[in-house]
């Protein structure tokens, strides 16, 4: 299992060779989200990297309306193709791209967002015919699903290992939207272009310490923890995961970095636990072992009353208590009938029983049957409510 | 009191046979499938009980489907089924019989996001494809992507303007589709997980608990916290006055957001947008006066503050709320739904909202201006005299010349 990593000067690309990784990612600040590099910083760690013999991996993964992609081709146009060893990209317009552009150039695909079902993956990566390299998977994912997935599929697999979890990504700058109310710190150095940061708090939920990012790219907003498997490398192994990617760029210093390369290759025999009580902040492993973000759906609606097919006759509509219930027939295969048995399904999902007797229509004449679209009235049926579903009663 | 004085001007049949973008509408329910046919919208959009984005939602049942369909295609009118959550393994392994059977029941098209889901519908229909916005289709190359993965539409993400909506269409050979009115992602539409991570919500498949438009504590630079802030609220898109660009641009379907909206909006939301079309269409512009009206009605429709998104130049600065509410001011209350005609006798309508003898309601014809009437006899369903109309009641209200099943009955309230 290959370390993975960023570096963002030549410092850092020491420390990710020190660790053992194999690899360095590298961000422009015209094609990567959190990118600082400029065109001939990036060009110039691409170079120190092979020297140090780390597979260089430009990161473009931005997401793109006309104006900038056509900033991003002017920005590629700079940079040096022939030391990078791959290009990693989200935006399936750069995907198209590189395919198309880059007939030679080797591609990480990044299918982070999404993308947690099996054909859906291995259709991405045929598309690339042969041209992917390795998929880079979402953290939603759980841990039996990105087994069968990497079994599954004929392209090495990725993860975040360690890192800061993005929760919301949008062009728009949140932050410089608020300079009425905040003397914002608008951070200016040599890589980046604009950069503003602070830490949001709900006010609705106890969810507190959202680092929020704005820069050229527009807003990020990042978990308060941080994603961490440095407890699970060793399932990671067994499920032959090819790379456990690790991201220090909100962090000043990577130096953390160098404590890793111990527990990626000895998980066995190392303290994960040590390194991750020394990560600067709290960590969590969200859904790796399980991922239940549906099972709350059966609240948001009163399933009780969801309208099945079966035997629906209608709903009520009116009742006067001890008078009557008009009931407008909705089916258009059945019709609510004299000598009929009906289930009344209420808004509470109390089931009530009833046997039609007496039938009429809104002028009170007595009828036989009312159709669909019409409306019937019958006796007043205790505890049926406004709202309640009638069904046919077959029981 | 009613929304303006009933006179000024009257609509043009919609007989002209120049090129239109199609009018698409939400429809969370039956009901409002059928309300926003009636008024007008050329297709809705709907979901069945699994595979879109809004749990909450009524959603349809195959019946209702079934139904929902011959309403619209005896109106000439197209239904597309959204399944545009992103499915995880174990909810695509039901997807192809529903994808069998929506094809049987003869849908016009599915909306996707997910290359699995796409591949699935390809694989066991013959169903036109339309990418969903949640995929985030934001320039050519993305497009001729997708269109070489077999779709045939690309619904744009909202970030993309309708110039570069014409360029992708042009450069792609696809139809497009953009957002013309409703809310927004304040996200690229399917990259936001807040509610997933914070509320175990999943929000690409249908769970989205609108974390974006909570109230927030931001930190200065200071450290020092200030609270109440919106920041990631978007306001509304509104997109009526620059409806000339998306003619110019040939836009094939300008689409409306709001499944879980109510059928009052649905209805006056298409018949809004159905009038601006037909308007433009025959006279290539849109009078200031009718401007003025369709304006003060979606004023009063449910919306936070309306802006033009990024219809023309991205959206930022000011397109964020500073505070959490809906917009403080006069709406249009639903008072209900005519549910039965008797001819020069009676109306009967379902009751939303409370209204009494001696109040000025509105009748919504599905064409023409709205009628202002004051009640001043109100029967029970069984055609008893009272003096109040309940909700969850039926009424009998005189006959007024024009109605049928489904049109909308409303009153202009005060805050």
């Amino acid at each position: 299992m290959k370390l993975v990593a960023y570096a963002r000067n030549s410092q850092e690309l020491n420390v990710l060779k020190n660790a053992g990784a194999a690899e360095v990612l590298l961000c422009h600040s015209q094609l990567s989200r959190l990118g600082k590099l400029s065109t001939s910083e990036l060009n110039a760690l691409t170079s120190e990297a092979r020297k140090l013999d780390l597979r260089p991996i430009l990161e473009w993964d931005i997401l793109m309306t006309h104006e900038g992609f056509t900033r991003a081709l002017e920005t590629l146009q700079e940079i040096s193709w022939d030391s990078l060893c791959a290009v990693r990209v989200q935006d399936p317009g750069a995907y198209e791209w590189i395919l198309e552009n880059r007939k030679e150039m080797p591609i990480q695909l990044v299918l982070e967002t999404g993308n947690r079902n099996l054909e859906g993956i291995r259709r991405w990566c045929e598309y690339g015919k042969g041209r992917v390299e390795r998929v880079v998977l979402s953290i939603e994912l759980p841990e039996s699903r990105i087994s069968q997935i990497i079994s599954s599929l004929f392209v090495p697999v990725e993860i975040l290992g360690l890192g800061p979890i993005l929760l919301l990504y949008t062009p728009r700058h949140l932050l410089s939207n608020q300079s009425n109310h905040f003397e914002w710190m608008v951070k200016k150095d040599e890589r980046a272009q604009h950069l503003i940061q602070t830490v949001a708090s709900s006010e609705q939920t106890l969810h507190s310490g959202f680092r929020v990012i704005e820069n050229q790219h527009g807003t990020l907003l990042f978990h308060a923890k941080d994603y961490c498997l440095l407890d699970q490398v060793r399932e990671l192994r067994e499920m032959n995961l090819d790379a456990f990617r690790v991201d220090y760029r909100l962090e000043e210093s990577s130096e953390g970095l160098s404590q890793l390369n111990e527990v990626l290759l000895h998980p066995e025999q190392s303290n994960a636990r040590q390194v991750i009580e020394a990560h600067p902040r709290k960590v969590t492993r969200c859904f790796f072992k399980a991922n239940a973000t549906d099972v709350l759906f059966k609240k948001l609606k009163n399933t009780e009353i969801q309208r099945q097919d079966s035997g629906f006759i209608g709903d009520v509509v009116e009742i006067s208590r001890g008078q009557y219930t008009i009931i407008h027939v909705l089916s258009q295969k059945l019709s609510l009938k004299v000598g009929q048995a009906l289930k009344f399904i209420t808004p509470g999902g109390q089931i009530v029983q009833y046997q039609v007797e007496h039938l009429t229509d809104l002028d009170q004449r007595p009828v036989q049957e009312i159709g669909a679209g019409d409306f019937g009235m019958i006796h007043y049926v205790k505890h049926a409510t406004p709202g309640s579903s009638v069904y046919q009663n077959l029981e | 009191m009613c929304a303006m004085p009933c006179s000024s001007f009257s609509m043009t049949p919609s007989s002209m046979k120049s090129w239109k973008p199609e009018v698409l509408s939400p429809a969370g329910s039956l009901d409002k499938l059928k309300t926003a046919v009636s008024y007008g919208a050329d297709a809705v959009y709907l979901a069945g009980q699994k595979f879109g984005l809004r749990s909450a939602a009524d959603n349809f049942t195959r019946d209702e489907l079934a139904e929902g369909l011959e309403f619209a295609h005896l109106r000439g009118a197209k239904v597309y089924v959204v399944l545009n959550s992103f499915p995880h393994q174990s909810d695509i392994d039901a997807l192809p019989a529903f994808v069998r059977e929506i094809a049987e029941l003869g849908v016009d098209g599915v909306i996707a996001s997910d290359l699995g889901v796409i591949t699935v519908v390809s694989q066991k229909s013959r169903l036109p494809i339309h990418l969903s916005t949640q995929a985030s289709c934001l320039n050519e190359e993305s497009g001729r992507l997708w269109k070489k993965l077999g779709v045939t539409r690309l619904i744009l993400g909202r970030e993309v303007t309708i110039q570069e909506a014409g360029r992708i269409k042009r450069a792609t050979g696809l139809e497009v589709e953009l957002f013309i009115h409703g809310s927004m992602c304040m996200a690229y539409s399917g990259n936001c997980t807040i509610s997933n991570f914070t509320q175990g919500r999943d929000s690409n498949r249908g769970g989205c608990a609108q974390s974006c438009r909570f109230s927030y504590t931001l930190e200065d630079s200071q450290g020092e916290a200030r609270s109440n802030q919106y920041f990631m609220s978007s306001k509304d898109l509104m997109g009526i006055d620059l409806l000339s660009y998306f003619f110019e641009e040939q836009i094939d379907s300008i689409k409306i957001e709001g499944r879980m909206r109510s059928s009052l909006y649905a209805g006056l939301i298409s018949k809004i947008y159905r009038e601006a079309v037909d308007t433009y269409s025959e006279l290539r512009t849109l009078p200031q006066a009718q401007l003025i009206h369709w304006h003060q009605q979606l004023a009063y429709l449910p919306h936070r503050q309306y802006m033009t998104g990024s219809l023309t130049e991205a959206a930022d600065q000011g397109s964020t709320l500073d505070r959490g509410v809906f917009d403080d001011q006069s709406h249009y209350e639903f008072l209900g739904l005519i549910r039965k005609v008797e001819l020069n006798r009676y109306l009967l309508l379902e009751v939303r909202s409370v209204f009494r003898v001696g109040d000025e309601i509105e009748f919504v014809p599905f064409q023409g201006q709205p009628v202002c009437l004051t009640v001043t006899e109100l029967y029970n369903s069984i055609g008893s005299p009272i003096s109040e109309a309940k909700v969850t009641s039926l009424v009998r209200i005189p006959y007024i010349e024009g109605a049928q099943i489904g049109s909308l009955i409303r009153k202009v309230t005060q805050l």
